[in-house]
């Protein structure tokens, strides 16, 4: 009966459109589905991470530096202490992460790999809220404000280092931001002349300029060369082929100095006269021991750009000669961060070796109440030998005082430098305060486009007062 | 000739059915509840589900001893589904749904139980079509849009603060009158095709009054834009002139005239080009006008096989998802086995429906009634969600049972009404013909 | 018990009821499609037979004729019943004996002039045994059942 056969066709189709429907509706669940999640329109995406609930962020004396709370009924980043923005960085759903935010961003999402059959019960099906760890940074936030304040308006930045542990106590760059107005602020931040996203501390690449005196005085001593011969007209200008003058940091009572001397009032041409007279120091030795092409970096943190050669005042280009010595004197290819310097200067201060600065010092998961160490070892990398080193601690005292013109207490050392970068000068202040009971702190201070000496001691000083009190 | 050791077995079996439905839709709502801050609403649409389950399994049960024991759970169970999809994604619209649901079960017993409906509708066809048709010119005429927006297609009439479209309604008349027409002159058709030297000679008697009031409403959908209704109306209405004929050629034309429809009314309406467009590529416009079904296989894609969970889900984003999209909504909080087991629904309902008409062996209007309503709840349930996955293009129709929509809803359970008296009347299963 | 919990374990009720309620429509819809299957074979496997005794009793009493019996036997004189009767007072669907848990029936299909079982006419629907004549118009049929029929 034709009737029968047409119902059982039609019922055949159904089912077979419905079967259709069914590997469709698979290939979607399963395969590919997978790069359509990804997409950027993808609502699920944003509200994920909407409702994560961040880990909160704290200084070394569990003083909160971020939290998350809830603002009209959504999850929102606060940061009770925007001064240690640099450090701390920036958290936005718009426009994602910056600094430690984005360096420990798994701890505090808790975006950990599902690793057990109850982290994904946890995960996949209960989907309960997912939680992030608090963290512990060395950052001191005392020493971050009052480093924010005393800095005010100048470009720059500074490094302080707890020279026997690596932990850094202060990571500042100059201009800055408050990422608690980051997505208001976002549009003239990035237009900013001074590129505040930049974190000059760990990105910006400067010139040794006389910072450079501490490697060939370093290499002097290792070489065994003696320091208390004198060099005539050691006070004199040295001017370059392509007309950029150096002169002494600090104008010294004498001409003749030797090179202790000259080190401690940052004159430049002993260092000139040192390199043709004596054969054994090794310029390229000095300079890969302390490893400025190989900078020091914190891992998740943004990295110096690539080193490229520096621009000279002049167009042509440069005799071989002169080259040598521009290099001797700071102004040749090299150059380095801030916090590769506060490395190089936590070294001088302890046994010469570097311990690897880090941030981040301690988590804790969610719902725990102890803290757990997380960098209770770090790496030790020799830079120079303890006697180069003791031996340098004490010129560094010398040279402390000669800066501030009275009589140091012996804890402070620092040797301040100018270099020139081509369009801008900038000033350093290099130094350490190692206390009678061991402790010791390493400090860099950078102003770009500045040579204001008295600015910088002054902030300086204020740092160090901040320093007594850790 | 009643097998009376059958009958309370029937009746314990569309309760046992029941009571897993109502423990899913329980934990639907009651999850949805945990999910997000919700009022009462929520647990009296709850019993007004359970209310309508129980009173109509009931008076079926009494009434019509012998009708079919899976069809009213099944559908009972898809519109519990679907009241529990709307209330995550649109509290507001679940409660009325719940009054609409009410009203469509009533009105599905009323159906069921009415005595002399099936005769009345064979006889009085042509009043009951032309009757519809003025409703459908009144829609063009006084034709209201619920949204009130102003180029939004007007396919309702509004009485009072309800809104109800015409063309659902239609959609019983229509299949109703098909198959009282085709009933009629199944035989004449039969004995034409029998004689040698013609072989479509039947076409001149269905170029008749048939094809005429055929074109007629079609051109009425086609003016007011629903162009999903009206190719659900020419799919059905092809598929019942095969059924009545037995002549595949009858598929082959039906095919061939829907793909010059669609030409035609791709180069006519842009409604239609923009949907064939983003049919074919919606990639590049997914934040534009394809936003709705990139979003849509974004949802399937989150269900994954297992889904979210009810409430959990963020189909949310995907604009109107409670009505034309809520295939998606339920794929991505149930996952490939929600789409299953809606699919499986839909496929037990349309065996169960086909088998009523081969149930009646020999009277040929109850046979393809019965075909006809079940090819117009399972061809649509198949075209919408053929659009959702990207497998044809969006047609706006809804999804029997589960979509929001009071006229929609309505409708489908008067279908299921006829069909359960269908059922009833049919002879037992052991008479029919092997499916 | 967290919310999480509690979310978890009613959309793992959900799930579950979801495929207890589809197991059970497969179910029904599977037996009721087997419960076809088995009445087609039914409809073909022979129970029995009857035995056609005219009470024209000139024919000798070995030659009556024999039909099987099926689950459903109709009688009558059109073509289309299971035995056709060649009697002017039988009606064109007159009778027919259905086996319904596992029982043999014997029903009138309203005839015109009646169904007899044992010389008896008989009102509704009338258990059969072993042995029973049935009667429309001048023919008689002897019931006879297999005695393994029912399985």
């Amino acid at each position: 009966m034709h009737l029968a056969k047409g119902f059982r066709h039609l019922l055949a189709g159904a089912l077979a459109c419905l079967l259709v429907i069914a590997l469709s509706a698979t290939y979607w669940a399963i395969a590919g589905g997978r790069s359509l999640l990804l997409r950027d329109d993808n609502p699920r995406n944003f509200l994920a991470l909407a409702a994560i609930q961040r880990g909160s962020i704290y200084d070394r004396n569990d003083r909160l530096l971020a939290e998350t709370i809830v603002l009209s009924s959504a999850l929102q980043r606060h940061y009770p202490r925007p001064a240690a923005y640099s450090a701390v960085g920036y958290y936005s759903l718009r426009f994602g992460a910056g600094g430690a935010e984005a360096a420990y961003d798994d701890l505090l999402s808790g975006s950990r790999q599902v690793s057990s059959l109850a982290d994904y019960f946890e995960r996949n099906l209960l989907r309960s809220t997912q939680i992030g760890a608090d963290i512990r940074l060395s950052i001191d936030a005392d020493l971050q404000h009052s480093l924010t304040a005393s800095m005010s308006d100048a470009r720059g930045a500074a490094v302080v280092l707890n020279a026997w542990t690596g932990e850094i106590h202060a990571l500042l760059s100059m201009p800055g931001f408050d990422p608690n107005t980051l997505d208001e602020d976002w549009d003239a931040l990035v237009a900013a002349a001074g590129q505040p996203f930049f974190n000059r501390a760990l990105q910006g690449n400067y010139q040794l300029g006389g910072t450079m005196y501490t490697v060939l005085m370093a290499e002097a001593i290792a070489s065994s060369f003696d320091l208390s011969q004198p060099f005539s007209q050691a006070d004199a200008l040295i001017e370059l082929e392509d007309g950029l003058t150096i002169s002494c940091v600090i104008a010294p009572d004498a001409p003749d100095l030797t090179l202790v001397d000259a080190y401690v009032y940052g004159c430049p041409a002993p260092f000139q006269a040192l390199l043709p007279r004596e054969p054994r120091i090794n310029l390229d030795a000095a300079l890969q021991g302390f490893a400025f092409d190989d900078p020091i970096t914190l891992s998740g943190f943004p990295h110096p750009e690539p080193i490229e050669a520096p621009a000279a005042p002049s167009a042509e280009p440069l005799a071989d000669e002169t080259r040598k010595l521009r290099a001797a004197l700071g102004q040749g290819n090299v150059t380095t961060t801030p916090l590769h310097m506060a490395a190089l200067m936590a070294a001088i201060a302890t046994d010469g070796s570097v311990r690897s600065p880090h941030l981040q010092t301690a988590a804790r998961p969610p719902g725990a109440r102890q803290w757990q160490e997380t960098a209770p070892n770090p790496a030790i990398t020799p830079v120079v030998s303890p006697d180069v080193a003791k031996k340098l601690q004490a010129m560094l005292r010398q040279s402390w005082s000669v800066l501030r013109n009275a009589p140091g207490s012996g804890k402070v050392g620092a040797q301040a430098a100018i270099s020139w970068s081509g369009e801008e000068s900038q000033i350093w202040l290099n130094g350490f305060s190692a206390s009678a009971d061991g402790a010791a702190y390493a400090f860099v201070l950078v102003l770009e486009d500045s040579a204001d000496l008295s600015r910088l001691l002054a902030i300086g000083q204020a740092l160090l007062d901040v320093l007594d009190s850790l | 000739m009643r097998q009376p050791a059958q009958t309370p077995a029937n009746r314990r079996f569309a309760y046992l059915l029941l009571v897993f439905a109502t423990i899913s839709v329980f934990a639907g709502m009651a999850a949805i509840s945990l999910t997000r801050p919700s009022g009462p609403g929520l647990w009296v649409g709850l019993l007004i589900w359970i209310a309508s389950a129980l009173v109509g399994t009931a008076i079926l049960n009494r009434r019509l001893p012998t009708h079919d024991p899976l069809l009213f759970p099944l559908v009972m169970y898809l519109s519990g589904w679907g009241l529990v999809a709307i209330q995550g994604l649109a509290p507001p619209f679940a409660e009325r749904q719940a009054l609409w649901l009410a009203i469509s079960v009533a009105a599905m017993l009323l159906t069921a139980v009415f005595p002399h409906l099936l005769r009345w509708l064979r006889v009085y066809r042509y009043i009951i079509l032309g009757g519809a048709l003025l409703l459908l010119l009144a829609t063009i005429v006084f034709g209201r849009n619920p949204s009130g927006f102003e180029f939004a297609p007007r396919l309702w009439l509004s009485l009072g603060a309800v809104y109800f479209q015409p063309s659902e309604i239609m959609k019983v008349i229509l299949v109703a009158f098909m198959a009282s027409y085709l009933g009629e002159q199944s035989a004449v058709i039969r004995a034409d095709q029998t004689e040698p030297g013609l072989r479509i000679p039947f076409l001149p008697r269905l170029a008749g009054p048939m094809l005429s009031m055929w074109l007629l409403s079609m051109v009425i959908l086609i003016w007011q834009r629903d162009l999903g209704t009206a190719m659900l109306f020419f799919i059905v209405f092809i598929l019942l002139l095969y059924l009545t004929t037995g002549d595949f050629r009858m598929l082959l034309g039906g095919a061939l005239l829907v793909i010059i429809a669609a030409a035609v009314a791709f180069h006519l309406f842009d409604v239609v080009k923009l949907r064939v467009d983003i049919w074919l590529n919606p990639w590049p416009e997914a934040d534009g006008r394809a936003y709705q079904i990139v979003q849509s296989l974004m949802a399937f894609s989150a269900g994954g096989i297992f889904g979210t969970g009810v409430g959990l889900g963020a189909a949310g984003y995907i604009p109107v998802a409670h009505s034309d999209f809520i295939f998606a909504a339920l794929a991505e909080e149930w996952g490939l086995l929600g789409v299953i087991g809606v699919l499986s629904s839909f496929a037990v309902l349309a065996l169960r429906g086909l088998s009523i008409g081969l149930r009646h062996s020999g009277r040929v209007f109850p046979r393809l009634l019965a075909a006809g309503l079940t090819l117009m709840l399972v061809v649509q349930a198949l075209m919408i969600m053929a659009g959702v996955l990207k497998l044809l293009p969006l047609t706006g129709v809804t999804l029997p049972f589960i979509s929001y929509g009071g006229s929609s809803l309505l409708a489908c359970y008067i279908m299921i009404g006829l069909l359960l008296r269908l059922s009833a009347e049919a002879a037992p299963i052991r008479h029919a013909g092997a499916l | 018990m967290s919310v999480e919990a509690a979310i978890f374990i009613l959309r793992l009720l959900a799930a579950l009821s979801l495929i207890g309620f589809l197991a059970l429509l497969f179910a029904a819809v599977w037996r009721s499609m087997r419960q076809i299957d088995q009445q087609l074979a039914a409809a073909r496997t022979a129970y029995g037979y009857l035995t056609m005794q005219s009470r024209d009793r000139s024919k000798p009493p070995g030659t009556a004729q024999r039909y099987p019996l099926h689950a459903i036997t109709t009688l009558g004189r059109s073509a289309s019943s299971t035995i056709v009767v060649n009697d002017e007072f039988a009606s064109s669907i007159h009778a027919r004996i259905i086996l319904e848990a596992d029982q043999w029936w014997l029903e009138d299909r309203r005839s015109r002039n009646g169904t007899r079982l044992n010389d008896a006419a008989i009102e509704q629907r009338t258990l059969l045994a072993d042995g029973d004549v049935i009667g429309i118009g001048k023919i008689c049929y002897q019931l006879s059942l297999d005695a393994v029929s029912e399985s």
